[in-house]
């Protein structure tokens, strides 16, 4: 078990570099053909890039949220550069709109509340859940002592 | 019809001031609880005054039988049926007060003989006492012990305190009862023979007729006398005496009568059966006939004594006496060997001799405690040296068949000590010695215990801790007539598994303790007098009181019981069953189903049918289903405490459920945010 574990361990620190080299050599590739998309979606996708780095590995559910609303934030992006014509120059320009930055990283931001929020909504929903399932053990546990007596507390205890 | 009401309400009265029992034998007689007859008493059996209701003037009494003192039932049967002229004889025999208070007593009517003999005894004048034995005493007493004997009896309770006149006039003579105590139980200790006088009262054993003529030639030394000879001395000084001098010569010392009537003595007196006069002897001295005695010398003697605890002995069987009276004494003194040399050499019987050498090989070889293995020593000795003599064991002393009754007597007068004796006795191996050694003297059938029973004895001695065994299982078989002596009946006379049910029946009702309805006693009776209820006796015996286990083991075999014997409704033992099975009803674990038994426990107690209550209540049963279910519901409870207390424990925000379900619901969120953005990018790409 114990090296199961550290095997598992060993290969949770390599993955994610190799993904990143994998994602990497991608877009180099994509580079040629459709560079100015490229840098929009490496300079819009920088704060899923840097939770990617650094968010503990079992943060894979906040790493989702960000990748999806930060993607969100950068297709529209990516569809005004299609529709001016996908060039660098037109790709450089937009990088110094900070009407385009506040569109990519807006979706970071919904991200970063969703991530804040829903634990609140998760733990309220849960404790519901879970007073309900409370109560209805504490009734069973009534109707047991109720027909066995208290001797169905102690016996365990004896034993 | 009206005579009979007026009968009826009479008891009732009686009833009412003494607090006994009052009832009528047969529907014919009654007795009267408030008139005692102290005169007419016989041991511990008290007497009544008693009533014929066919014969108003009739004197009659009642004994009230103590069910302690075993009485000799088919004697009684037989007399009833065919009564012996000038004997005591019982009319009617039965049961009183069952019905009343339910507590019943066996009591024999007799109709009431004049005084005592006893009393008037000074009236008599010395020179009409010839012709009063002659004409009157010995006639009298030979015609019942004819009649006796022709019905196959011995009388064996001849004794001064038992000879009556035959009406309030003082005429006639009548011989008083013998059926309400073991033979000799009730007699002086100089009225019996040399082999059965020194045995305890009750263990006296049957003996024989010849037994009668000795007890005979007593009451006449006792009349001559005016009263019975050394009656204030120790039996065993008085049997030494009789052993070294011959009863004779012992008991007729202080004497003076005319040589006829000596010849007459010396004749009943005789220590030798083969000597002793007959009946029919007495009868023809009685008629005139010169008839001859020799004079019984007393026990054989050697030439040179043999000192034992500062005494001369000469005589074998004055020895074997004076060795049980001394038994640490006396165990050196046989070990040492003099003994043996003694009879060896002084004595000449080489025979006893060499069952003496036996013996003191045989106590270094056991093993045991060294009083136990001294008292075997001693008792074998006494055994070789007076072979027709009481077994002596520690204090107890038991001649032929006496044993049964020998327990009766300990276990009823609640000596613990006795009774720790006899089971000594019992378990060891001189009750299986003195078998052997009764079965080489003796052929009659009815000698004694035989082998097998004695080790079943053992083992029910050995087995002492489980109901139903123990001294008690041993008093009820060797006494098959004997009724139950538990303590709880109290002083209920009762002789069959019917009458114990009836009887327990009524005193379940009247105690407040309802466990107390069943004791050793009453286990050992009914294991004594039904067979196949050892299995639950023993679950009785390996259960307390207020375990509800013994309380079912209780019901069940009441309710065989009830069936087997075919015993009527019994609504108060049924009643105490129940109150017994409810205030152990906290067992049942359950609570709806300590409730649905409750209410079946007290509708079926009024119906007094246990056997019923048994099939349906199958408490065996219910207690099985309910231990399981109730370790289930235990499984079930600890499961639901920990997940009750995880839940109680751990806060919701903090849970991983909880970050699993943050994750997925911002995860979905933008993922469909996502999607949406695509899908409204391409849309304005395409347009």
């Amino acid at each position: 078990m114990a090296k199961k574990a550290a095997a598992k361990a060993a290969g949770g620190g390599g993955s994610p570099v190799l993904l990143a080299c994998l994602i990497g050599i991608m877009l180099i590739m994509l580079s040629f053909v459709a560079l100015p998309s490229v840098m929009i979606l490496i300079c819009g996708m920088l704060p899923t890039i840097i939770l990617f780095f650094t968010a503990p590995r079992r943060a894979s559910g906040a790493l989702a949220t960000m990748f999806s609303l930060n993607l969100a934030g950068v297709l529209p992006v990516l569809g005004i550069l299609w529709a001016r014509g996908h060039s660098v120059p037109t790709a450089s320009i937009m990088l110094a709109d900070p009407f385009m930055w506040a569109l990519m990283l807006g979706g970071a931001g919904l991200a970063m509340f969703l991530m804040w929020f829903m634990p609140h909504v998760a733990a309220t929903v849960l404790g519901v859940r879970y007073r309900h399932e409370l109560a209805v053990l504490e009734k069973r546990k009534a109707a047991l002592v109720a027909e066995w007596g208290n001797r169905v507390i102690e016996e365990p205890r004896r034993q | 019809m009206a005579a009979i009401a007026e009968f009826e309400d009479e008891i009732a009265e009686d009833d009412a001031d003494t607090g006994l029992p009052a009832g009528t034998i047969g529907d014919r007689y009654r007795v009267d609880f408030n008139a005692p007859l102290p005169a007419y008493d016989r041991g511990r059996a008290r007497a009544f005054r008693a009533h014929d209701r066919d014969n108003a003037g009739r004197p009659l009494f009642a004994l009230s039988l103590d069910r302690a003192t075993p009485c000799r039932k088919t004697l009684i049967a037989k007399l009833i049926r065919q009564p012996v002229p000038s004997l005591l004889c019982p009319v009617a025999d039965g049961p009183v007060g069952s019905g009343v208070k339910g507590i019943s007593r066996r009591v024999l009517i007799f109709d009431r003989p004049g005084p005592p003999l006893r009393e008037h005894l000074s009236a008599l004048k010395p020179d009409h006492l010839e012709k009063f034995l002659a004409n009157v005493l010995l006639p009298r007493i030979a015609e019942a012990l004819s009649g006796l004997a022709e019905r196959g009896f011995a009388h064996r309770a001849i004794s001064l305190d038992n000879v009556f006149f035959g009406n309030d006039k003082a005429e006639g003579i009548v011989l008083g009862e013998c059926v309400s105590a073991p033979p000799g139980a009730l007699s002086h200790s100089v009225y019996e023979q040399v082999e059965s006088a020194i045995a305890e009262p009750f263990a006296r054993g049957w003996t024989n007729r010849e037994a009668d003529l000795y007890a005979l030639g007593v009451l006449v030394v006792a009349i001559l006398g005016g009263e019975t000879p050394f009656a204030d001395e120790a039996a065993t000084i008085t049997t030494r005496r009789r052993l070294s001098e011959g009863s004779c010569k012992a008991l007729t010392r202080n004497l003076r009568c005319s040589s006829r009537k000596r010849v007459l003595i010396a004749g009943l007196l005789s220590d030798s059966i083969e000597r002793r006069w007959t009946a029919e002897r007495v009868k023809r001295w009685t008629e005139g006939f010169l008839e001859e005695a020799v004079v019984h010398a007393g026990d054989r003697h050697a030439p040179s004594p043999c000192q034992f605890a500062g005494e001369d002995h000469v005589h074998p069987r004055a020895l074997a006496v004076a060795l049980t009276e001394s038994p640490a004494k006396a165990a050196r003194f046989i070990a040492s060997g003099k003994l043996e040399s003694w009879i060896r050499n002084s004595l000449g019987d080489q025979r006893m001799a060499v069952e003496i050498a036996e013996a003191v090989a045989r106590g270094g070889a056991s093993s045991g405690r060294p009083a136990a293995l001294e008292a075997m020593l001693v008792s074998r000795t006494a055994l070789a040296l007076d072979p027709d003599g009481p077994i002596w064991y520690r204090g107890l002393r038991l001649a032929r068949g006496g044993l049964p009754a020998a327990i009766v007597d300990a276990v009823g007068s609640g000596d613990g000590a006795r009774v720790a004796t006899i089971a000594e006795f019992l378990a060891g191996p001189l009750l299986r010695e003195w078998i052997t050694h009764e079965a080489k003297r003796i052929k009659s059938e009815r000698t004694s215990i035989t082998e097998p029973i004695a080790v079943r004895i053992a083992h029910f001695v050995n087995d002492a801790t489980q109901y139903g065994k123990g001294m008690e299982r041993v008093l009820y078989e060797l006494n098959p007539d004997l009724p139950c002596l538990s303590p709880t009946l109290d002083n209920a006379y009762v002789g069959t598994i019917g009458e114990l049910l009836a009887a327990l029946d009524v005193r379940a009702s009247q105690i407040s303790q309802k466990s107390r309805i069943f004791d050793r006693h009453v286990a050992a009776f009914i294991a004594s007098r039904v067979e196949n209820v050892d299995g639950v006796l023993k679950e009785i015996g390996s259960r307390q009181p207020t375990d509800i286990q013994w309380a079912v083991a209780v019901l069940s075999l009441l309710a065989t019981l009830q069936h087997h014997f075919h015993a009527k409704s019994l609504p108060g033992l049924s009643r105490a069953v129940a109150a017994m099975l409810r205030s152990q009803m906290s067992e049942i674990f359950s609570t709806a189903r300590r409730e649905v038994l409750v209410a079946k426990i007290d509708a079926l107690a009024e119906k007094g049918d246990l056997s019923r209550m048994h099939d349906s209540l199958d408490l065996a049963a219910q207690l099985r289903i309910d231990r399981a279910e109730f370790e289930d519901a235990v499984a079930y409870y600890g499961q639901i405490d920990r997940r009750c207390r995880v839940l109680a424990a751990r806060p919701a925000r903090e849970s991983i459920a909880t970050q699993d379900l943050s994750d997925w619901l911002a995860s979905s969120a933008a993922f469909i945010a996502m999607m949406a953005s695509a899908a409204g990018t391409l849309f304005v790409f395409l347009t």
